[in-house]
């Protein structure tokens, strides 16, 4: 051994530690920070405050936990105000919802059935408003949008600002004058777009295409219908077929006018 | 290896598909450089974590593709030296487990535990060097970027690290284990 310092370049843990590390990592990064027990004392201080404020600051007779608009409320427009958020809420005739407010500037809008639209102001550090249904979760980051729980999908129209959509681990930022849906069948369109990354990771190019194309036929409106049609972008033109390239350059700008990847189509010869 | 241009853009696009492509490019990267830097499997392990998290949370930071790795190791040498004043706290309770091989791919569990038990040796600065340069190969310029020294003082903390693990290794070194013979800067 002349070199063991070299030896270990390529040295990895087993790849049960790389997933364990993977997979936390994401969850660590989707969550809050992990705080020493003296930051949780002093957070737990404050939310302590937090709660006697609230307390102290109901009005006299409105039951506890209602901080929030009630539900199902009979009135059109819902609007909240606290020092910690300002929403708007405009149900539709036929919206069916509930309002969680578990602390002052989280916000939870379970919305079972029919449209309701919303306004927020820019959400602050630490908090978020969030629309749940059936079909997955809408969070906000300082918008207007509207979101519609049909049978099988969930679709969400951004009028200004932008909102991501999950569904589990995965989620899209989706900007303002655009539409996503997320369906039941979600997981299996996201399989096929993971594999369809993998081909392309793999050099499969032309089993990737099959797959981006096989995702945009059956979920037109889907979670990736961006990065799909992207991906066709840059398989065309990595493939040198300046056709093919600008077909599918302008099908993706045709669609996603302001997508995040618009502006690198744009921008590539 | 440095971050592929198109993943970097991805990620400041919050796309989630493309931090976890990242965070597979770099888990056993960012895990090697925990152990070598002090820290056992587990604690390792929690490490890279959180380092790979604090990238996702602050990856606005970060300029360009090109500056990621230097980026990403300098919040490994926040976290990792956290996690050693930590682990200097476990150290005073009798519940220290007897240190673990950590990789499976590599030069061998003699060999790992070797290079571990002498570069724990070493004074910090000159380990951090042997570990930028010999072991991950940086050029003696971008370990002086990571580390914020001049290159004068790269050349003088190897020079002094590799003698001095020349030393710990005759001593600590698998049985039979040739003399080192590497190359100077």
């Amino acid at each position: 051994m002349s070199d063991p310092l070299a030896a270990l370049r390529d040295a990895r843990p087993a790849p049960s530690v790389e997933h364990r590390i993977v997979e936390g990592a994401m969850a660590r990064a989707a969550g809050p920070q992990r705080r020493t027990w003296s930051l949780a004392l002093a957070g737990v201080a404050v939310a302590a405050a937090a709660v006697l404020l609230t307390f102290a600051l109901r009005p006299a007779g409105e039951p506890p936990g209602a901080l929030a608009p009630a539900v199902d409320a009979p009135t059109p427009v819902v609007r909240t105000e606290t020092p910690q958020m300002r929403y708007q809420v405009t149900e539709g005739a036929d919206a069916v919802f509930r309002v969680e407010t578990p602390v002052p500037n989280q916000t939870v809008v379970h919305l079972s059935a029919g449209t309701a639209s919303f306004a927020v102001e820019p959400v602050p550090p630490g908090g978020f408003f969030a629309v749940e249904t059936p079909h997955g979760r809408v969070e906000v980051v300082g918008t207007r949008f509207s979101v519609t729980v049909g049978e099988r999908c969930t679709r969400v129209a951004v009028t200004e600002g932008k909102v991501r959509v999950r569904r589990e681990a995965d989620a899209v930022l989706v900007p303002a004058g655009e539409t996503r849906e997320i369906c039941r069948g979600g997981p299996a369109g996201e399989a096929v777009m993971r594999a369809a990354l993998q081909d392309l990771a793999g050099g499969r190019t032309a089993a990737a295409r099959a797959r981006l194309e096989g995702y945009l036929a059956a979920w037109p409106d889907g979670l990736f219908a961006e990065e799909a049609l992207f991906h066709l972008a840059l398989l065309a033109r990595r493939e040198g077929d300046a056709q093919a390239a600008a077909a599918a350059t302008t099908r993706y700008l045709t669609r996603f006018p302001s997508g995040h990847r618009a502006d690198r189509l744009r921008a590539a010869p | 290896m440095a971050l592929d241009p198109e993943l970097y853009l991805a990620c400041r696009s919050a796309d989630p598909l493309a931090w976890r492509r990242l965070y597979r490019q770099y888990a056993g990267r960012v895990f090697r450089w925990a152990v070598l830097k002090g820290l056992g499997p587990a604690d390792a392990e929690d490490a890279a974590q959180e380092i790979l998290a604090i990238a996702c949370k602050r990856f606005a930071q970060c300029s360009a593709a090109a500056a990621f790795d230097a980026w990403l190791y300098q919040i490994t040498r926040k976290v990792v030296a956290n996690a050693r004043r930590r682990v200097w706290w476990r150290r005073v309770l009798p519940m220290e487990q007897p240190p673990e091989p950590a990789f499976v791919e590599g030069p061998g569990v003699e060999v790992e535990m070797a290079v571990r038990a002498c570069l724990a040796r070493l004074p910090a600065d000159q380990a951090e060097v042997l570990l930028l340069f010999d072991v991950e190969g940086f050029s003696r310029e971008e370990v002086a970027d990571l580390i914020g020294r001049p290159p004068g003082t790269v050349a003088s903390r190897l020079r002094l690290g590799r003698e001095a693990f020349r030393r710990l290794w005759t001593e600590l070194g698998p049985a039979g284990a040739a003399p080192l013979a590497v190359e100077e800067p």
